[in-house]
């Protein structure tokens, strides 16, 4: 009889390999949290590594996006060269000067309640190839953030955190069909479910009775109450009000905060005060 | 040093390289799958068991620094590393460009399962087509970097391989 090959005499070790990965998988989805802090701490432990190549590869990691998105920053240009044009007609608007003047207010600061916030850098997307809607930020638990805190900009909600390791943290955008919040409308005060649609808009399920009138641009904003974001954090305005809908109602609704060119963060930390 | 040494050692370069330079550079937002491709290597250099459990370990960091649940690659990457080792040896033609195209094929096809198993995990969500293209890319630009990495893989496992083996006739 002849000796086994090396497929062969592999198919043991695999089937082991394979029944230790599924019983890690299922103690993990089940909520194990050794593995969970056991991962953190491999996290942990790259992080000032990950830092100090980030730092050194700067310059580089700026020619490298230039290149690779030049296309898209040409795009960017143009549109924002068409933005620029049409804000400085509507300049001469007293209505309009007013609304830019709040705008660039908001850009420096978060208007909405006297929430206490701890401002973040974008890292970039976190490691892996298949992290949609996902971004990383340069604080962690050590700057006092834990999971599930709310994101926002000056411009409105940007997602919330879901993974805080010391150093960094990793931010599930609104857009992220994972996402959802409790929204309420402003003029029609009608309350609801949005969530993330995969795309960059959000969705608004649930709550909303059909024969709400709702504008087109009407303001949504967190509406607190049992939710974990605080109320009144801007989300953004209606685009699509489905005001036909003869079953269920789906409101579309554009963001507020730009979420593809983001620099800075705000997170709020007074989650349990606010909520 | 040891073969199981040599390949921690492989092992932790690699996991740093990809929590470092290969996230940060990215084209059409793939990134090099470093931990993939030495997987792939050390299966084909150091055979199927070898690289069945070096992928295991491989795709444990993987996990630990995508935030996947830890085994989730590893349902990829062993099996992946198996039939890697299992067609190697099937192979005929030994041209390099054939041994090019198996990396793109491999690395695209173990990125893509990876992929698709976390969606039905419900931990990644992105399109099915954005999915398919990044697997591609990934595959394209991780076989770019392969060759330098290719011959630390083998370093690492040049002491398990076994020499070349030299006949002789006694003399009457």
């Amino acid at each position: 009889m002849a000796a086994p090959g090396p497929a062969e005499r592999s198919r043991p070790t695999l089937l082991i390999l394979l029944a230790a990965a599924l019983t890690l998988l299922t103690l993990q989805v089940r909520g194990a949290e050794p593995l969970d802090a056991f991962q953190q701490g491999i996290r942990d432990i790259i992080a000032p590594v990950r830092t100090v190549v980030d730092k050194a590869t700067d310059p580089i990691q700026s020619v490298w996006s230039g290149i690779v998105h030049y296309g898209e920053l040409e795009e960017e240009n143009e549109r924002l060269a068409k933005e620029l044009a049409e804000v400085r007609g509507e300049v001469l608007n007293e209505e309009a000067d007013r609304e830019l003047l709040e705008r660039l207010l908001g850009e420096i600061d978060v208007p909405y309640a006297d929430l206490e916030t701890v401002v973040a850098r974008i890292l970039g997307t976190p490691p892996g190839n298949f992290g949609s809607h996902l971004v990383e930020i340069d604080k962690g638990s050590d700057d006092g953030l834990s999971e599930g805190m709310a994101v926002v900009t000056g411009a409105g909600l940007v997602g919330r955190l879901e993974q805080v390791d010391r150093q960094r943290s990793v931010v599930i955008l609104a857009t992220h069909p994972d996402f959802s919040v409790g929204v309420r409308l402003v003029e029609s005060q009608d309350e609801g479910l949005a969530i993330g649609t995969g795309g960059d808009e959000m969705r608004l399920e649930d709550g909303v009775r059909l024969d709400a009138v709702i504008a087109e641009d009407e303001v949504v904003i967190t509406s607190g109450g049992r939710s974990r974001f605080p109320a009144d954090i801007p989300v953004g305005k209606v685009t699509d009000p489905d005001n036909f809908a003869e079953y269920e109602r789906t409101i579309k609704i554009e963001l507020a905060a730009s979420l593809e060119s983001l620099s800075f963060v705000n997170v709020v930390v007074d989650l349990e005060e606010n909520s | 040093m040891t073969t199981r040494i040599r390949s921690f050692v492989v092992l932790v370069t690699a996991v740093l390289l990809q929590a470092t330079i290969f996230s940060e550079f990215r084209l059409f937002g793939a990134s090099v799958e470093v931990l993939l491709l030495v997987t792939i290597l050390a299966s084909y250099h150091g055979g199927p068991e070898h690289g069945a459990i070096f992928g295991f370990f491989a795709s444990l960091f993987q996990d630990a620094l995508t935030g996947a649940p830890f085994g989730l690659h590893a349902m990829v990457y062993s099996p992946l590393a198996v039939g890697v080792s299992s067609i190697e040896d099937r192979l005929v033609e030994s041209r390099p460009i054939v041994y090019g195209l198996g990396l793109v094929v491999a690395v695209t096809l173990g990125a893509s399962l990876a992929g698709f198993t976390g969606l039905l995990f419900g931990q990644t969500a992105i399109e099915n087509g954005l999915l398919i293209k990044r697997s591609v890319i990934a595959g394209l630009i991780s076989a770019a970097v392969a060759p330098p990495i290719n011959k630390i893989v083998q370093w690492s496992l040049s002491m398990s391989i076994p020499g070349a083996v030299e006949l002789r006739i006694p003399e009457k």
